[in-house]
């Protein structure tokens, strides 16, 4: 660990990562626009990285498993993200719609 | 608390040497305006057109396959840094995931997602 | 050799790769070899699992454990597949979109469903939930010409991708705490350091939110009714037994298990679950008059008995839910060939759809009568021991208000399922031709009647293998 690091301590990353993830939470619960929420989500797995790696280099720096975890993180969220916007492309071709308040097809 | 100042330091010091740097041209230099200098660059080629448009959404469907190939290359990185370690298996390992990736690839080809249409 | 314990995974993955390049080459006609192809994957990968069956270990670096509870979802998820894929084949070779993909997406689900059960390290398990979770947004969307289909599609991925990141915030705490993601470490930790932070309250409620999410449990169902209607109605019947008792046993493997150290925190936030999830899902269906938005609201009523076994916790109740996971698969494998029957000839999804069917194909009629029994739990059917078991381990641990809450929701089904029932013998057919039941339908319907009845009837046995198979002694 480098001095610069050690200097920041754990608790400034953690809250800036909850921030985040506040910040992407209330995104994902509040747009309506369909590629927004997914912006969002991708926020709040960003803000796990953070924290996964942020817990591993203060707390167990000897091993890596916060990291790997980051890793798989960031590439399952390529996958969802992919699915996820194949999913909006469609709906908006066959429905010209984005907002998800007017994709109201089912209801009770 | 020391090493905020070295932070303030470098800040400064970036400030000064740009507004330098720009201050100095401005003093020196000869003023001609021409309404073809407030262009934006485009690589010396003459722009066209609003830089506003729509995409063709084939781009999309590119960009899709793009980005997951692109991430799954991640575990390659590691795995080259080990490579010694693991030996033979972990080559073999790798190969498998490839071939998984090269499913997904044969998959986009023969479904015509990589032409342009 | 680590890989010959996760042979039956290797061979659904690679049929499901061969599959997929099927799917790419041969033309959109000649694909009706697809559904066989996949059947025999499944079978085949049912007899792998035999040489490892009776054998404990743990394999990949303690992130795959092989047990008896491992072993047990196994060859359930694989049966699983079998009934899906022989219940889609008519449906799915009747649509424009193509079905190759659809069995590839099945195959791939399965596999993820597979290893929900089977990890003890919280990477693999969400990596399994992942996998499901990521096939099931697909399949949700398959009929891309329906605009319900679309909108099932995009409202479950959304829905979901919130709830797997919240999930994922949730074990990011509990990695922080713990300092590892192995269950098997985390719950060695001394129950004094794990009780007292509230850190770890918060990551508790998170995991909660995200696995409940996944099986439907109220407050995080929205998202069940709407993707059961718009989803193809195959897809419907995986939805309800698949993802749900994947979820349902990595939440075994993670509460009562792995953070047994909080047990008397979420022991009392399952109870409350258990009994609002119970009261909405089968108040709510009372007034459903699609047949495919019924049976979502009562699979969400279901697993809220299932969740009176996670508040409970013991041995007893545990074993119970496998029980009921059991039965509950059967049921809704059989009941479904035939809503999937009536969907793909055109008749419909309403119940009113349903009238006169005892005179249009009496067996099938019968056979789903039995189903509903089972799933109110009148005795001589599989329902009946299923409920009868979480009951009890509730009454043994002092949960008495939540017994009496499940018994009383089992009179409150009777309410809609008998709708059904009424319809299909009372009411005159508008169309009285008969409906004839195609051969795989006809099996798994065949199938599921019949488990259903040999679980009710003949239970013993299979007590005696969830007693082996038992995570908790």
């Amino acid at each position: 660990m480098t001095a610069a690091v050690s200097q920041i301590p754990l608790a400034y990353v953690l809250v800036f990562g909850a921030l985040l993830f506040g910040l992407g939470l209330y995104g994902a619960l509040l747009r309506t626009n369909a590629v927004r929420i997914l912006m969002s989500i991708e926020l709040m797995l960003n803000a796990v990285n953070i924290n996964l790696v942020a817990f591993n280099q203060y707390l167990s720096p000897g091993y890596v498993n916060g990291q790997i975890f980051s890793i798989f993180i960031i590439t399952v969220a390529a996958s969802e993200a992919a699915v996820g916007l194949a999913i909006i492309l469609e709906v908006v071709r066959r429905r010209n719609v984005i907002d998800i308040d007017k994709i109201n097809l089912l209801k009770w | 608390m020391l090493s905020w100042v070295n932070v303030a330091i470098f800040l400064i010091a970036g400030v000064v040497v740009v507004a330098v740097g720009l201050g100095m041209a401005w003093l020196l230099r000869p003023s001609y305006p021409d309404p073809k200098k407030l262009d934006p660059y485009e690589c010396g080629e003459v722009p066209f057109g609003d830089a506003q448009v729509r995409f063709n959404i084939r781009y999309y469907i590119f960009a899709l396959i793009f980005v997951v190939f692109d991430i799954e290359s991640v575990f390659i990185y590691p795995w080259a840094v080990l490579f010694r370690q693991l030996g033979v298996f972990g080559f073999f390992e790798m190969l498998v995931f490839l071939v998984i990736l090269v499913v997904g690839l044969v998959y986009a080809w023969k479904k015509k997602v990589l032409e342009w249409v | 050799m680590d890989y010959l314990y996760i042979l039956p995974e290797l061979i659904i993955v690679a049929v499901a790769l061969v599959l997929l390049v099927g799917a790419a080459l041969s033309p959109k006609d000649r694909q009706g070899y697809m559904p066989v192809v996949a059947t025999a994957g499944f079978l085949a990968a049912l007899v792998a699992v035999y040489p490892a069956l009776g054998q404990e270990t743990n394999i990949f670096g303690r992130m795959i454990t092989v047990d008896g509870f491992a072993q047990f979802f196994k060859v359930i998820f694989l049966i699983v597949g079998v009934l899906v894929t022989l219940s889609s084949a008519g449906y799915m070779s009747k649509q424009k979109t193509s079905g190759g993909e659809y069995y590839v997406l099945l195959m791939f689900a399965v596999t993820g469903m597979i290893f929900m059960a089977s990890s003890t390290d919280l990477l693999a398990i969400w990596l399994g939930l992942e996998l499901v979770s990521i096939s099931s947004y697909i399949l949700a969307g398959y009929r891309r010409e329906d605009p319900k289909s679309n909108e099932a599609a995009i409202k479950y991925f959304l829905m979901g991708a919130i709830a797997s990141a919240v999930l994922l915030f949730g074990l990011s705490l509990v990695y922080g705490y713990t300092g590892t993601t192995n269950l098997v470490d985390i719950a060695q930790i001394e129950t004094k350091a794990l009780a007292g932070p509230a850190v770890l309250g918060v990551a508790m409620f998170m995991l909660v939110a995200g696995f409940g999410f996944k099986v439907a449990m109220v407050p995080f169902h929205m998202w069940a009714p709407d993707a059961y209607e718009g989803a193809p109605t195959p897809v419907t019947a995986f939805f309800s037994i698949g993802p749900k008792a994947a979820g349902l046993a990595a939440m075994i493997r993670i509460f009562p298990v792995g953070l047994s150290a909080l047990t008397s925190k979420w022991s009392l936030l399952f109870a409350i679950i258990a009994a609002v999830t119970m009261t909405v899902g089968n108040l709510t269906a009372l007034s459903q008059k699609n047949i495919k938005r019924m049976m979502a609201y009562s699979s969400i009523a279901q697993v809220g008995y299932i969740t009176i076994g996670l508040a409970v916790a013991t041995a007893a109740s545990v074993n119970a839910i496998m029980f009921y996971i059991m039965a509950y698969v059967f049921i809704n494998a059989g009941l479904f060939s035939m809503i999937i029957l009536l969907d793909e000839r055109g008749i419909g999804q309403k119940i009113e759809d349903y009238a006169g069917l005892s005179q249009r194909a009496p067996v099938a009629a019968a056979a789903m009568v039995v189903f509903f029994i089972a799933l109110i739990g009148i005795p001589f059917t599989s329902g009946f021991f299923a409920k009868f078991f979480i009951f009890a381990a509730a009454v043994q641990s002092g949960f008495m208000w939540l017994a009496i809450i499940l018994a009383v929701n089992s009179a409150i089904s009777v309410g809609y399922y008998y709708g059904v029932v009424k319809a299909m013998y009372l009411d005159a057919p508008k169309d009285a031709s008969p409906v004839k039941v195609p051969r795989a339908l006809g099996a798994v319907l065949l199938t599921g009647a019949l488990a259903t009845l040999a679980l009710g009837v003949f239970s013993e046995p299979f007590i005696r293998l969830i007693g082996l198979a038992s995570l908790l002694r």
